[in-house]
């Protein structure tokens, strides 16, 4: 019973929402109305999501697992940031300006981590994959595009280079085009299959 | 008792009748496989047990026995992989003999065996015991013989080969101590080395009439009475010898003896020495002198098959099991032995790295103007901002995540510089919590900005699905808010440009915002690197009305504003792509060395 | 003052970012400890954000301070984020699905509508506009450079789509492999593919090479700001 009632509740709301923007002076209100209360409801998911997460830290100190002192800093961590947040408000300058100077350094720090390990990565890429058109075309790929990035060659200022460059430039739009449109006809496909009940990605 | 229970015809124990493999040597108490020269002298054999038994058998029992035969079905050989054909002509010749022999039967047996087939089998142990022998499979052709005793031979490769796949074999805890060879195993070495008679209690097993020279086994007391032509040594085909020598150690020993032929003797001797002969043949223990063979054959003796799927998939089970325990535990990884050699080049590598881009900015900064060629999207971009003017409203979306926002803010202070100086009226929105101080962020670099208030946006997908859509008429206009669902969020802007580190969320704007904004009003995009080749054909299709990516590009609308640039910043930035291409290129000079040095030591003479 | 503050918390960020980058000796404990500190820190200012700035305005703030007409508007929302709140304790999980159930139909709506409007339709017609004779053409005269343009931008897209299909006709799905046209195809769409993996490669190298320069800089003026002060 309940499994009919939630892919009732999935198609219904499906639908209304497609109808409600194909008809939209008519049923604007209604469209509205929706999307208010799924902003709630996903916030409240959320919310729910993180309160799951700190159960599961908390409950590996109370057992005492293996790793239960890092679960320890997730929690310190996590009370420290939602204490001050509720007590002196998100927009406080200064509760900003503590939370910015963990998150920013932290955050900033493990995408330039990137920079070397992918520097070792092409380093070692064709030891370990095999030679195929995939693998050839993408390491001439990045070469001639980490060349263009550095913009030595638009610096010249040679008109018929510009227009080399300017069409290498171009060429991969061709590929990322398809896998545009393969993604959306992909996603177009899941978005159906949910409307119809075929997929429940609800938990049912 | 022993007269329910069953004996095995293998190892000769007693089981129980219910039983379809033995306990003790875990063998089928059906034979599983025929052995050469008991097909052929079976139903000799049996015709030999009947004709002598005339006088002491009832006259019923011998019609049941003889009509035994009709009635059986061929035994499928289920460890071995004969072939359908085999299976399938011996069937047909069983059935065939059955025809024929259903023919000759008298009524009153006719009755008798539906009534059997019925009832339980009241026949005897006896009846019993040799209704098994003679269900072997019995073909009718010679050539048939030969296919079988390949299978068999086959059977034995498996059983082999299993034994050396298994690395886990259990080992007996304590070797198998004498008093538990196998009884027939006992014989053979007895009735070699000794010849002496075997022990009575083999002996009251077996009934009187049974019992008529002095042998161990009923097997054996059975060949024994075979017919000298049987008893000769089979001739093995040169190719099946060779095969039967790829068994483990112990059985090439085997079939290296095996290969002797038996020395004809006396009856009782000729008879055990014929048997051991057939058993040697097809590659088992003859009578060889070697005891420490022989016990080194009990203790490693081939198991079935079935006992050892039984083992692999313990020993899966439990390799399964640890896996599971050991789920999530970081130290079970990290336990793999790494290559010094190789982490010192990985450390020299990233040292390397990080002192060629810290080594511009540790020089200083000197701010230059950068000459160049902008790309068509960014071009469009600037064009596109350089026609706002005072009277017009541009709305910012801060769709990025901190750890983007370096460069999200080296790359839009230009275009912040710019709407500035156009004088138009910003509105500031994020789409991240971690938005609202980014923004203030972005705003303390570069030209004086004012302070702007930053507004959330939630509910991603549903949040800018909720924007796009025209506000005014809502019932929830009289709604206690703090600025997000009353119309502070105008939508006739003149321009929404949009500062995104991420496709999905640019790819959301410009599916869910793009085609309900006016048609007059720019979209414009400022992407990170990574993510700019993706928003290349939405430029392409005109969704976009401007792209901004890249440091260069935004070194160059710097340039464009008249403003100048940090070389340092830039110089780094090169040296670090340069270093890249060099890793690359090294990389694949390498690995062509790598794949052509085997080739090159083939060749040196 | 200020400027301690300032150094305090440029302290705490070159600390940090010495943590992470302790990795590339391996993975150890700091490395660990910056991360699951960055989990909890992010998770509790979200936690606090929505609840302060979502939540209590638009859903606590109607029911306690609103009319009828609100608590209408808000009755639903209200039973559907309780319910979600229900699957917190693992008995009553099941609960969730409801509320989750409305979640996605919305989502699939704007997904169906987003993808069909925004990426399907726009990104089809640019592919047949590109073959318009008006945009073909400068003067009398063909433009060659535009008609290889259009010519490579539509057999990259084609065969990029090639590359992604991997169905057998009935007939012939006892062999494994693709019919040879396909196969083709799929071949050159490799390459089309491989050269845009290689410009987004670039591209995130170039975002993370921008990341690490800011890093630099941010500890060189904490040494600048620590010495000089």
């Amino acid at each position: 019973m309940k499994r009919i009632v939630s892919i009732v509740i999935a198609i219904t709301t499906g639908i209304l929402v497609i109808s409600a923007i194909i008809f939209r002076p008519q049923l604007n209100p209604i469209l509205s109305l929706i999307l208010r209360w799924g902003i709630l409801i996903g916030s409240t998911a959320a919310l729910v999501g993180i309160a799951i997460l700190i159960k599961t830290h908390y409950q590996r100190i109370a057992v005492g697992k293996r790793g239960f002192f890092f679960s320890l800093i997730v929690v310190f961590g996590f009370g420290i940031s939602f204490l001050g947040g509720m007590l002196l408000g998100v927009d406080n300058p200064g509760y900003q300006k503590w939370i910015s100077s963990i998150q920013l350094p932290l955050e900033i720090s493990f995408l330039g981590l990137l920079t070397l390990i992918l520097a070792t990565t092409g380093f070692r890429l064709y030891r370990l994959r095999s030679w195929s058109p995939l693998s050839i075309s993408f390491g001439i790929s990045a070469i001639v595009f980490l060349i263009l990035a550095m913009g030595y060659l638009q610096a010249l200022g040679d008109s018929r280079l510009d227009k080399i460059i300017e069409f290498i430039q171009r060429i991969p739009i061709a590929g990322g085009r398809g896998i545009l449109i393969g993604m959306g006809l992909g996603a177009l496909v899941i978005g159906i299959r949910v409307l119809i009940g075929v997929e429940r990605p609800y938990g049912e | 008792m022993s007269d329910d229970l069953l004996i095995c015809p293998h190892c000769g124990e007693e089981n129980l009748p219910s039983a379809t493999r033995c306990l003790h040597c875990g063998l089928p108490l059906e034979e599983a496989f025929a052995i050469d020269g008991l097909q052929d002298i079976s139903d000799s054999l049996t015709a030999d047990f009947v004709k002598d038994e005339d006088d002491s058998l009832p006259e019923l029992f011998r019609d049941l026995h003889e009509e035994a035969d009709s009635q059986k079905k061929a035994i499928k050989f289920d460890k071995l992989s004969a072939e359908e054909s085999t299976a399938d002509e011996v069937e047909q010749n069983d059935a065939k003999e059955g025809s024929q022999a259903e023919e000759s039967t008298p009524e009153w047996l006719k009755k008798i065996r539906q009534r059997a087939k019925v009832e339980e089998d009241s026949s005897g142990d006896l009846i019993k015991k040799v209704n098994a022998r003679d269900d072997i499979p019995q073909p009718s052709e010679p050539s048939q013989v030969d296919s079988e005793f390949e299978d068999w031979l086959r059977q034995i490769r498996l059983n082999a080969r299993r034994d050396s796949i298994q690395p886990h074999v259990d080992e007996p805890q304590e070797p198998v101590p004498v008093e538990e060879t196998p009884s027939w195993l006992k014989k053979l070495r007895e009735m070699k080395e000794t010849g002496e008679e075997p022990e009575a209690e083999e002996k009251e097993t077996l009934p009187e009439w049974v019992k008529e020279d002095q042998v161990s086994s009923p097997s054996e007391n059975l060949l024994a009475k075979g017919h000298p032509e049987h008893t000769q040594p089979i001739q093995l085909t040169p190719g099946a010898t060779k095969e039967s020598t790829q068994a483990p150690g112990n059985l090439n020993k085997v079939d290296e003896a095996g290969s002797e032929q038996a020395k004809p003797g006396k009856d009782q001797e000729e008879q055990g020495d014929n048997l051991q002969t057939i058993i040697g043949q097809v590659g088992f223990t003859p009578g060889i002198e070697d005891r420490a063979f022989l016990d080194e054959f009990e203790q490693e003796r081939p198991e079935t098959a079935d006992l050892l799927l039984l083992r692999s998939q313990r020993d899966r089970a439990k390799e399964l099991k640890d896996m599971v325990e050991n789920e999530g535990k970081a130290g079970v990884l990290g336990k793999q032995p790494k290559n010094p050699r190789s982490k010192f080049f990985l450390l020299v590598l990233y040292l390397l790295v990080l002192s060629v881009v810290a080594l511009p900015l540790l020089t200083g900064f000197i701010d230059s103007k950068i000459n160049g060629t902008m790309q068509p999207s960014s071009l469009a971009f600037f064009e596109s901002i350089s026609q706002l003017s005072a009277e017009d409203s541009v709305l910012v979306v801060i769709d990025y995540q901190p750890g983007s926002s370096a460069e999200m803010a080296l790359i839009s202070r230009p275009v912040l510089d710019h709407i500035t100086r156009q004088e138009v009226e910003k509105t500031f929105i994020t789409t991240y919590p971690e938005g609202v101080w980014l923004s203030s962020q972005l705003m303390s670099h570069g030209e004086s900005q004012p302070e702007t208030d930053t507004y959330y946006l939630p509910g991603a997908k549903i949040g800018l699905m909720n924007l796009s859509i025209d506000m005014s008429g809502s019932p929830l206009n009289g709604v206690v808010s703090s600025g997000f669902f009353d119309n502070q969020y105008d939508i006739e802007y003149d321009s929404i440009i949009i500062l995104t580190d991420s496709f999905n969320g640019g790819r959301n704007w410009l599916e869910l915002v793009g085609p309900f904004i006016s048609r007059d009003a720019s979209l414009l995009m400022v992407a990170s690197t990574q993510e700019a080749t993706m928003f290349l054909p939405y430029f392409d299709s005109a969704q976009l009305d401007g792209l901004l990516a890249g440091l260069n590009e935004s070194t160059l609308y710097n340039t464009a504003l008249d403003n100048s640039s940090s070389t340092s910043i830039n110089k780094s930035y090169q040296a670090g792509l340069l270093i890249m291409v060099a890793c690359f290129v090294i990389g694949i000079i390498t690995s062509i060395g790598a794949k052509t040095r085997p080739e090159l030591q083939e060749d040196k003479p | 003052m200020i400027q301690s503050v300032d150094l305090i918390i440029g302290a705490i960020s070159f600390i940090l970012t010495i943590m992470v980058f302790s990795y590339l000796l391996g993975d150890n404990f700091f490395f660990r400890l910056a991360s699951y500190l960055l989990v909890g820190v992010a998770s509790g200012y979200t936690a606090a954000f929505l609840i302060r700035k979502v939540i209590e305005p638009y859903l606590i703030t109607p029911i306690i301070q609103g009319g009828f007409e609100q608590w209408l508007l808000v009755i639903f929302p209200l039973v559907m984020c309780l319910l979600l709140v229900a699957m917190f304790f693992p008995r009553f999980t099941r609960l969730g699905s409801l509320p989750l159930a409305f979640l996605a139909g919305i989502v699939a709506a704007l997904t169906i509508v987003g993808v069909s409007f925004g990426t399907l339709v726009p990104q089809l017609t640019q592919v047949v506009e590109s073959f318009d004779p008006g945009n073909l053409l400068v003067g009398p005269n063909p433009d060659y450079f535009k008609i290889t343009d259009a010519l490579i931008m539509f057999i990259g897209m084609v065969s990029s789509l090639f590359y992604f299909h991997f169905g057998l006709s009935k007939r012939k799905a006892i062999s494994a492999t693709r019919p040879k046209i396909i196969e083709s195809m799929a071949k050159l769409g490799q390459i089309f593919i491989g050269i845009t993996l290689g410009a987004l490669f670039a591209g995130v190298y170039s975002a993370a090479l921008l990341a690490l320069i800011s890093r630099i800089i941010e500890s060189r003026d904490f040494f600048i700001m620590l010495f000089g002060s």
